[in-house]
């Protein structure tokens, strides 16, 4: 109440001079209760601004300042550090918006003045009763969890541990790689897929400061930015790590043929296996639902008496470890739309109705046909194929309304690598609009399309009818305004991109936001692709939406940057505008844990307790206390409660 | 006194009366081709039905002349499978309902043989009165 | 015995009959008694989809308003396309109190109907009955007899009037498996017939019926069943081009019937054109039920 209060007006240039008579409210100002210094400048955020500033504090001995300018969005930082430099606590500085409050929405006229007036005095009354404040310091867990173990989850791991931080690094399946160690070779340079992944595989399976968990999930998140603590559930392997020297003698052991998911159920693997020859880590694994083995008792030890090195534990038990952590990167990754899911297509019924991912693992060297083309049918080489683009993309009535991205290309591609292996096979691609966005695409699509000579036929079809040991592909040719009909060996759905099973759980446990198609939502679509809406939570890959696989390495390598650029300060400094709870009025309610949007309340002994990196001051619980226990710090009731006399007067 | 007309036309455009009918929107169609894919009047129609959907989001009047609403059957499997949730059977109806409004039969009792008139179930008959009739 | 309204419509009293004389038979073997409504009229045979033609849903409005007067909460119907007008009319009033009102006006000769009904397909009282209740009353199984079911478009489309999935429908073949049949699963049981466009190109029902019977053919079916009396008529005394081979085309009311003991009379019907005794007699299926 008792602060000495300084008043500088800015003119804005014309901004606010020409509608607001400046020196009239320079005097008004300089009359108020409290205030000992009042003046005006042409620009006060301009540095000679901002240096009267400093020199009035010193010679008027202010200790509160009020700037009247300006939105506070633009320049609260600015006149913060000028008044702090000169010795007053940066929370002891009010502004006054009467640019875009007042002089640019007024006439000019008496009352446009008298209004700015008002601003002013409410501004004063408000600085007369400030009081300092400091700010927040936190300690910061220079440690990170990656949950994915894809290529986006793989760079991120990789850009943070070189840059001399630990990471954890969380997958759920048996080995590392994800999406893309299925594929063959990658659009639109042709490069092996596993032969670009493998060597970053290996690099962060060897990395001194990363930490790999397979088989192992996410369950549980605490704490906020800086200090998150991690609860990482493992499965278990029954297979000893440390012993197992991936020679592969169980598996011709094992009795139990399983289709592979690897392999989309294209190829067969034993319940004791190994994915594919690149593994990482290269450790077999006993898929106990598939094991004769279900109770406790052990009917079958062929696997164990096959291992002369007696890896196999069939005692093993799930464990829990709790990890600290300042940062956590999301790269779930991506699934597909199931082909069960469309049903004009002969659901999953057709063998020969193929998705994406299935041709990749058909196309593969290492996958069930050794990269020969052979249709799941018979075996034999297929001499014609339809691709179906868009199956459940860009289909907002039975599907998914987006564009998933990668279609066109991989389409594009998976024609030119049949092209390749049989010559004389034909070739129908149904398309809608071809979508060929990024560097090198357009130019790919044209040399399948010109080179290679590829049937591209614009219309979707609308249905698959099995005959004589092929398909009948109801399509049309809107170009041309005739329907299509034609009978190929194996159909090609480009089925949609859909966020990973799980996503919705683990989006619950680590309260980051999900968008209306699952994916996890960015903070802004355009300026924070890479945060999610919870601070300390960055997102890499197609968990965020569909992607290509470069696109994927950079957000991920910008989530990372975005991990490092935390990592680069010794402590986190966190407003101090936030809730404060007086202990001695709360009574334990609990309501305002429950308006809090961001969880920064929770009841310790009766009490609620403020989480200071979570709260970011919104004021939410203020209104929501029925024992006025509760507020936010800098807003005070009687700060308040003075503001608005001021305005009605 | 003389009135002068003006010179504008007082009807109403095609597209707004089909639109008007059959409360669809023709601009949701972003011409997959679907429609026109799985219709089973297709081979004797004169324009398929994305083409008849592209001519009305162009506004073209005489989308009327073409003869395809009166081959379509109203098997509804058009509509089922649209991606954007157009429901294409009601489009045709509407042209039809257009067509019919001008005063032009499609159909009679004097346009089929006596012969197979007698062999014709009514469900049949009075479908296609229905239909092509107005 | 459970007593339900039914509306039969016009057909199944003319061509159609053998369809209604064996559902009959089945239901009351089922221990339902169908009551046929009294007065009722054409449902409209087609459902007029555009906003400026609601004047011909009148006909099957008044059906409604029959069955809401004598007192039941639903109506069955055996008709695939009556059934079909009288679900899209009574969805469209149901769906609109604006449009009830409106239908309520132009009828005003009529008591105001309350748009309370339910429009139930055979199939789909069948069905609620239960594939086991329905395999226990069977006397004479199909045993042997490979049956692809042959839904067309009005059974299940649009969805809001369908029994069942518009491109993968199953409760035809789920009703076959109760009966013992042997069950076809066909790529085209839900592609269209021509329906009404062999009035004016009477060419055009020959090659969809060629395309659908082939396919089934193809399949490993004998025969044919559909609850359509348009389709019927076009599969079957139209049929595919005359140089080409027809399958058997049965009601799906006749398979129950006989399934369920009927007497052969009672399911065949004279209007079939292809004769499906010589293929029920191979499997012996003309026989008296054994006891």
């Amino acid at each position: 109440m008792n602060n000495r209060v300084g008043v500088f007006i800015c003119h804005c240039g014309k901004n606010i001079a020409r509608t607001v008579d400046v020196e009239a409210l320079r005097k008004e100002a300089a009359g108020l209760p409290g205030v000992e210094w009042a003046e005006d400048d042409m620009y006060l955020c301009s540095d000679p601004g901002q240096q009267l500033i400093r020199e009035r504090i010193a010679e008027q001995n202010l200790d509160a300042v009020v700037v009247a300018a300006c939105s506070p969005t633009l320049h609260t930082t600015t006149f913060r550090r000028a008044v702090e430099s000169a010795g007053v606590n940066p929370f002891r500085l009010e502004i006054a918006n009467i640019r875009e409050q007042c002089s640019w929405v007024h006439p000019g006229t008496a009352e446009t003045t008298h209004k700015a007036a008002a601003l002013v005095r409410s501004g004063v009354e408000k600085a007369r009763r400030t009081q300092p404040l400091e700010p927040i310091h936190v300690g910061l867990q220079r440690a990170v969890v990656v949950i994915g173990g894809g290529v986006a989850g793989i760079q991120a791991a990789l850009d943070i541990a070189e840059a001399g931080y630990p990471v954890h690094l969380v997958e759920q399946g048996p080995n590392l790689g994800g999406r893309m160690a299925q594929l063959s070779e990658t659009f639109p340079t042709l490069d092996c897929s596993s032969c670009i992944l493998t060597p970053k595989m290996v690099e962060v399976s060897h990395h001194p400061l990363v930490t790999i968990h397979t088989l192992a999930e996410v369950t549980d998140v605490e704490g906020s930015i800086g200090n998150f603590q991690v609860r990482i559930r493992q499965q278990p392997r029954y297979v000893i790590a440390e012993g197992c020297t991936g020679c592969g003698d169980c598996v011709p052991a094992c009795p139990q043929v399983v289709p592979g998911e690897f392999d989309r159920g294209l190829g067969a693997r034993k319940a004791i296996y190994i994915p594919f020859p690149q593994a990482v880590p290269f450790t077999y694994t006993l898929d106990r639902e598939h094991c004769l083995n279900q109770g406790p008792l052990i009917i079958c030890d062929r696997c164990a008496q096959a291992c002369e090195p007696r890896a196999i534990d069939f005692d093993q038990q799930p464990s829990e470890e709790l990890v600290e952590a300042g940062a956590i990167v999301l790269a779930t990754g991506c699934d597909t739309l199931p082909l069960s899911h469309f049903r004009e297509y002969g659901h999953d019924r057709h063998p020969d109705v193929i998705d994406g991912l299935m041709f990749e693992r058909l196309l593969s060297a290492s996958g069930p046909t050794h990269g020969e083309i052979r249709r799941p049918s018979d075996h034999r080489v297929p001499k014609s194929i339809a691709f179906v683009q868009c199956a459940g993309s860009r289909d907002p009535e039975r599907g998914k309304a987006y564009c998933s991205q990668i279609c066109c290309m991989y389409t594009a591609k998976h024609a030119l690598l049949y092209h390749h292996a049989v010559p004389d096979g034909k070739v129908y691609i149904f398309y809608i609009d071809i979508r060929a966005g990024g560097k090198g695409y357009e130019e790919f699509v044209e040399r399948v399309r010109a080179e290679d000579g590829i049937n591209y036929i614009r219309g979707k079809v609308a249905k698959l009818i099995p005959k004589d040991g092929k398909l009948e592909v109801w399509g049309v040719d809107t170009l041309l305004g005739e329907q299509v009909k034609v009978e190929v060996d194996l159909v090609v759905l480009a089925t949609a991109l859909v966020p990973s099973q799980g996503i919705q759980e683990l989006a619950r446990v680590a309260r980051v936001a999900i968008d209306g198609d699952g994916f996890l939502s960015e903070a802004h679509p355009k300026l924070r692709p890479v945060e999610s809406q919870t601070r300390g939570i960055y997102l890499a890959g197609t968990a965020q939406g569909p992607r290509d696989i470069s696109a994927t390495v950079a957000h991920a390598a910008g989530a990372a940057s975005k991990v490092l650029g935390l990592f680069s300060h010794d402590e986190l400094v966190e407003e101090p505008t936030i809730a404060r709870v007086n202990e001695a009025l709360c009574r334990g309610c609990s309501f305002c844990v429950s308006v809090c949007p961001y969880d920064a309340i929770s009841l310790h002994e009766g009490t609620a307790h403020v989480n200071e990196t979570l709260c970011r001051g919104c004021g939410a619980c203020t209104p929501a206390c029925f024992a006025a226990a509760l507020g936010p710090r800098g807003f005070e009731d009687d700060q308040i409660l003075a503001q608005i006399r001021a305005l009605a007067c | 006194m003389k009135t002068s007309m003006g010179s504008g036309s007082t009807r109403i455009p095609l597209r707004q009366q089909v639109e008007e009918l059959c409360e669809q929107s023709i601009g949701t169609c972003y011409q997959c081709g679907n429609c026109s894919s799985g219709c089973p009047m297709g081979p004797w129609m004169d324009a398929l039905p994305n083409q008849l959907i592209r001519r009305l989001q162009l506004g073209l009047e005489d989308t009327t002349r073409f003869a395809s609403p009166w081959v379509c059957a109203s098997c509804f499997a058009c509509g089922v499978r649209c991606p954007k949730g157009i429901d294409v059977p009601r489009v045709m109806e509407a042209l039809r309902v257009v067509g019919l409004r001008s005063g032009e039969d499609h159909i009679g009792p004097h346009t089929i043989e006596k012969k197979r008139l007698s062999q014709l179930p009514q469900i049949a008959l009075v479908a296609h009165m229905r239909k092509a009739t107005g | 015995m459970t007593s339900l309204a039914y509306y039969p419509g016009c057909s199944l009293k003319r061509f159609a009959s053998g369809c209604e004389i064996a559902g009959l038979e089945a239901a009351r073997r089922l221990g339902i008694e169908l009551v046929e409504l009294e007065r009722w009229n054409c449902c409209g045979t087609v459902f007029s989809m555009s906003s400026g033609e609601r004047m011909h849903h009148l006909g099957s409005l008044r059906n409604l308003v029959r069955v809401q007067e004598a007192g039941y909460p639903e109506v069955v119907t055996m008709c695939a396309m009556c059934q079909n007008t009288l679900r899209q009319v009574n969805n469209e009033v149901r769906g609109d109190g604006d449009s009830l009102a409106m239908m309520n006006r132009f009828m005003d000769e009529e008591p105001a109907y309350r748009g309370e009904v339910e429009v139930l397909h055979y199939l789909t009282l069948l069905d609620r009955l239960g594939s086991e209740a329905i395999a226990a009353r069977v006397e004479r199984p199909l045993t042997g007899l490979r049956v692809a079911p042959y839904y067309g478009c009005t059974l299940v489309r649009p969805p809001s009037a369908g029994i069942d999935d518009p491109e993968d429908p199953n409760i035809m073949e789920r009703l076959l498996e109760a009966l013992g049949a042997k069950v076809v699963r066909d790529p085209m049981r839900v592609e269209c017939c021509g329906a009404y466009m062999g009035v004016s190109k009477p060419g055009t029902i020959n090659v969809r019926a060629s395309a659908i019977h082939g396919s089934a053919r193809n399949s490993g079916a004998e025969a044919l069943a559909t609850m359509c009396p348009l389709c019927a008529h076009n599969l079957d005394a139209v049929g595919p081009a005359p140089d080409e081979p027809a399958l058997v085309v049965f009601y799906f009311t006749q398979l129950v019937a006989l399934a369920l003991g009927a007497k052969p009379e009672q399911c065949l019907a004279a209007t079939q054109r292809v004769d499906p005794r010589p293929l029920l007699s191979t499997k012996g299926l003309l026989e008296e039920p054994q006891p």
